[in-house]
């Protein structure tokens, strides 16, 4: 079940970046704090190796910016070719967990009451 | 950072580094700023509680081990294949890689040596050879047989050597004193311009020997100096002030780091600051250096006496 969990939220994660990117430019600590809040909790090894991977596929692009803290922050962004994938992804995502949700309802046992039934 | 700190990213970046020998150049350099901009990031969000470094260790355990972090990012790269080396097995083979390097560089002097020993051993063995040849041929000269014409021989045979290697001696002078005319020439010139650059030197040392202005340029230079020999002891004193002249400072240093061999980027973070710093402060002293030598030569054209 926790692998299974894992998966779930690795599929989902970048499409959750590209859709945080799509809001304004932000950095990596920025992206896992977010990502956290938002419910993905995320480490800085998973999260740096996706964004450079993103960026060599031109998804988003990577700017260094020197602030008043003293020491530069990576900015991320996305571009017109990321705009465009996060919306074709998104769609596909709606459309398979609306998929599910019927597939979730037809069930005989209900996604809030796997947990009892199991028990049973 | 603390010092602490610093060594405990470096060490995490050098490993990182050296496990991602086999991805291209800017990806080790990106990754290694990318941890240590992370660092700097949650750093500056203070948490309460931990002392700095355990701080930096809790966050460089969010990348796992630095031979994790690199396989993450490799599985991540396009055209990268990822080959699963045991970190033990990884560091052998580079230990494995420097001692060959050492033993190569060995073997190269040893040879050296040995060819030079050589050379040396055969110029005396034929000079002992003709004159043992020689006394031997006059302390025997009434010996007969065929021991005594093998004497006379070799003793003849020798001789022929010395002769000839004296020919080739002077025949090599006649040609080393040819090229030397040809060069003479461009051996003036250099030695006027290197008379020249003396003298001005002196000028320069002069000028400044006897001025505040001179004493400060030369402690601006001993300065810079000390922050290139020193940069782990300096470059953190040097990185304290660069925080208000940041801005620049990062820009050239960012833009720099993609010209430099990533051997060079090992250290560039301090030694690179430390550098620039020195650099800018070299550049300041001669400014005033000349500024005052060209105060001091109008000085004394507008005292000189007119005794026309």
């Amino acid at each position: 079940m926790e692998a299974w969990d894992t998966q779930l939220r690795k599929g989902g994660l970048e499409l959750a970046v590209l859709l945080l990117l799509s809001r304004r430019q932000m950095y990596g600590l920025e992206l896992i704090s977010s990502l956290t809040d938002g419910g993905f909790p995320v480490s800085e090894g998973t999260i740096y190796p996706l964004l450079n991977r993103l960026s060599g596929q031109g998804l988003i692009t990577a700017e260094w910016v020197t602030g008043n803290l003293g020491h530069p922050r990576k900015y991320y962004r996305l571009t017109g070719v990321g705009l465009e994938q996060a919306g074709r992804m998104s769609r596909q995502w709606l459309e398979y967990a609306a998929s599910m949700e019927q597939l979730i309802k037809s069930a005989r046992i209900g996604a809030d009451q796997s947990g009892t039934a199991k028990e049973a | 950072m603390q010092v602490e700190s610093q060594v405990m990213v470096r060490e995490f970046n050098r490993r990182l580094r050296t496990a991602l020998s086999s991805a291209p150049n800017h990806v080790r350099v990106e990754a290694a700023l990318e941890v240590e901009s992370h660092v700097m990031d949650v750093l500056s969000r203070q948490k309460s509680g931990l002392s700095e470094s355990e701080q930096v260790a809790e966050i460089l355990s969010g990348f796992g081990s630095p031979e994790e972090y690199a396989r993450a990012i490799m599985a991540q790269l396009p055209g990268v294949q990822v080959v699963d080396v045991p970190t033990g097995a990884r560091e052998v083979s580079m230990a494995a890689i420097d001692l060959m390097r050492g033993l190569g560089r060995l073997l190269v002097a040893l040879i050296r040596r040995l060819v030079a020993l050589l050379m040396t051993g055969l110029h005396w063995l034929r000079v002992g050879l003709v004159w043992a040849l020689g006394k031997l041929r006059w302390g025997v000269r009434a010996l007969r047989g065929p021991a005594g014409r093998l004497i006379t021989w070799l003793g003849r045979r020798a001789n022929q050597l010395r002769r000839g290697a004296h020919v080739l001696r002077l025949w090599l002078g006649r040609r080393a004193h040819d090229a030397g005319v040809a060069s003479r020439g461009a051996r003036t010139v250099a030695a006027a311009l290197f008379r020249w650059a003396i003298a001005l030197l002196r000028r320069l040392l002069r000028a400044a020997g006897y001025t505040a202005l001179g004493g400060l340029a030369l402690a601006a230079f001993a300065f810079a100096g000390l922050t290139a020999l020193l940069p782990d002891v300096v470059g953190y004193w040097v990185y304290h002030i660069q925080k208000d002249v940041n801005g620049y400072l990062t820009d050239i240093r960012r833009q720099t780091v993609f010209l430099f061999d990533q051997s060079m980027q090992a250290q560039f973070t301090s030694t690179g600051n430390a550098m620039l710093v020195g650099a800018i402060l070299f550049g300041l002293s001669m400014v005033g250096l000349i500024s005052l030598l060209v105060w001091n030569a109008r000085r004394r054209r507008s005292t000189v006496v007119d005794h026309s």
